[in-house]
């Protein structure tokens, strides 16, 4: 105990009064901090009974493993608190990613005067069908595949969807609204003849954000 | 479900899950990561770069290379500590440019560990004053610390990346705890 | 593209970025590939006016536009619009129609800002279902 007191620093120091004292380089209980650095870094295997058993070292390993835990939380407070300084950096690397995108096939709309050709992608498509899904309420869409050939007008095509859903929604009304609300989007936004919509709810999620 | 207001269930999603749509072409996704981790990977990028400048040039950066690459990922779920890597990645290629170009980081030596008034004052949560002590260490100190502390590299790891011997990585990190702890126990 | 293109190009860019129902315009030519890997992580280099593609072969003129779109509007009306638009003006600065194509393609659809579109059903309909459905169902049922 007496030990313990000549090494340790001063806990209860006026904070105009004298500087506290260094932790010592060599003389913890006769560990150089660089022994206990190592250890730490070790995760303490194999057990040194005398690192172990003395206190100076056993608390200097606890102050730095203090610091680590402070060093991830400290990070994130000082996240948070970071202003929104701009958002400039954020609106460049998403129109630069956008225009990155797998575009897929083209899928054609109709015009009568044939020097026009209209057409959206297959990612616009398959974008706007997994939005329509996020926005209805209760449902984080997965996949999305559109079956069958797209860019020929008329011909039938099938959908395939994956879905998460909220943690109590009944799985068959939501599979339904989900099949309503993409058919609807479909036929206001394509001139696709959508022959089945296939919806498989492969997940569940928490209100909070937590995955299954 | 149902109801009347408009909502974005995507905004919930886990990372997982966001981390699976942006693979599928899904820049909305992709966002809502880049919003979720961009201020924890600008923060540490910042402190590794001693600026905060040059710290969104790497965080876009490490985003642009995430989107392009996303399909390696093993994991979904990893997604931020794979983007954290990233950008640590790209803040010590930036740190190895400037010493080839000989520039001299700036920094002071170690203010000697006092507990003045002021200090007391402006530092109550001991949370902040890491972060604080952290600045007054001499960089290859700092960042040894950080990359083992706050990313979890090995001694390895950090010796590659600062190209220092493993020897010399210890040290440094004994010294930089150290240095921190004195900091830090005159806060106790 | 020639000057006199580079400059019909910008107004076609601007012309389409202000028609309604458009919320962008998208580079029509995609960066070299070679380029792009040398850029490494740098954010696209191009004039950011001069998206629309023009393209002279002999004497046929092809025009080529992408876009992102509003949800809030049907996809096709926009593009008729858009399409039309670029007609117009070509055909205004003496092309021939003949020998022209205008192509328009919507890379994205943009529902942030606007309301996804409203189902068929009448929000009654939906109420009314979510109150005949139980809420305190046990784990989820089978897929359908």
């Amino acid at each position: 105990m007496n030990s313990e007191d000549s090494v340790l620093p001063p806990t209860s120091v006026p904070p105009t009064s004298v500087p506290p004292t260094s932790v010592p380089d060599d003389d913890l209980d006769g560990h150089t901090m660089q022994e206990l650095s190592d250890y730490l870094d070790r995760e303490r295997t194999p057990f040194d009974a005398s690192i172990e058993s003395s206190a100076a070292c056993r608390l200097a390993l606890a102050g730095m493993t203090r610091l680590q835990e402070l060093s991830w939380t400290a990070m994130t407070r000082q996240s948070a608190l970071d202003p929104h300084r701009d958002d400039a950096w954020i609106t460049g690397l998403l129109d630069t990613i956008k225009a990155e995108v797998v575009a897929g096939r083209d899928v054609p709309i109709s015009h009568p005067d044939p020097t026009l050709r209209l057409a959206l992608t297959e990612a616009a498509v398959r974008g706007m069908v997994r939005r329509a899904g996020d926005t209805l309420g209760g449902v984080i869409m997965g996949r999305c595949t559109l079956d069958g050939d797209i860019t020929t007008p008329g011909e039938p095509i099938r959908v395939e969807v994956t879905a998460s859903l909220r943690y109590g929604l009944g799985a068959g009304d939501a599979a339904d609204q989900l099949r309503e609300r993409i058919a609807s989007a479909l036929h206001r936004h394509t001139e696709l003849v959508v022959d089945t919509i296939d919806v498989t709810i492969d997940d569940i999620y928490l209100e909070d954000g937590s995955g299954s | 479900m149902g109801e009347a207001e408009s909502r974005d269930s995507l905004e919930e999603a886990s990372d997982a899950t966001l981390a699976s749509r942006a693979a599928d072409g899904d820049t909305h996704a992709f966002e809502i990561l880049a919003r979720r981790h961009g201020p924890l990977m600008r923060v540490f990028s910042a402190k590794l770069l001693g600026s905060d400048i040059e710290s969104d040039d790497v965080v876009q950066e490490a985003f642009l290379i995430g989107w392009r690459h996303i399909g390696d990922l093993d994991s979904p779920a990893n997604i931020r500590n794979w983007l954290m890597r990233i950008v640590t990645r790209k803040a010590i290629d930036r740190i190895r440019v400037r010493r080839i170009h000989d520039d001299i980081d700036d920094w002071d030596p170690p203010a000697s560990p006092e507990t003045s008034p002021e200090r007391v004052v402006m530092a109550r949560l001991q949370m902040d004053a890491v972060w604080d002590a952290l600045d007054k260490l001499p960089p290859d100190q700092r960042r040894c610390w950080l990359l083992r502390e706050s990313a979890g590299y090995s001694y390895q790891e950090i010796g590659d990346s600062l190209g220092l011997p493993i020897s010399t990585v210890r040290g440094l990190l004994s010294r930089a705890r150290r240095f921190l702890l004195t900091e830090m126990e005159a806060w106790r | 593209m020639t000057d006199d293109d580079a400059a019909l190009s910008r107004s076609l860019t601007a012309a389409i970025r202000a028609t309604e129902g458009v919320t962008g315009v998208f580079p029509a030519q995609p960066l070299l590939e070679a380029a792009a890997d040398v850029i490494a992580a740098r954010l696209a280099l191009r004039l950011p006016d001069e998206l629309v593609d023009i393209d002279r072969a002999d004497s046929f003129t092809t025009v080529t536009a992408h876009i992102s779109t509003s949800a809030s509007l049907p996809a096709p009306e926009t593009l008729r619009r858009v399409g039309e638009l670029v007609r117009g003006t070509l055909v205004g600065a003496g092309a021939d129609a003949a020998e022209l194509a205008v192509n328009v393609k919507i890379r994205l659809i943009d529902d942030s800002g606007s309301s996804a579109p409203a189902p068929d059903l009448e929000d009654d309909d939906f109420i009314e279902r979510a109150r005949r459905r139980s809420t305190g169902v046990e784990g989820i049922s089978a897929s359908y």
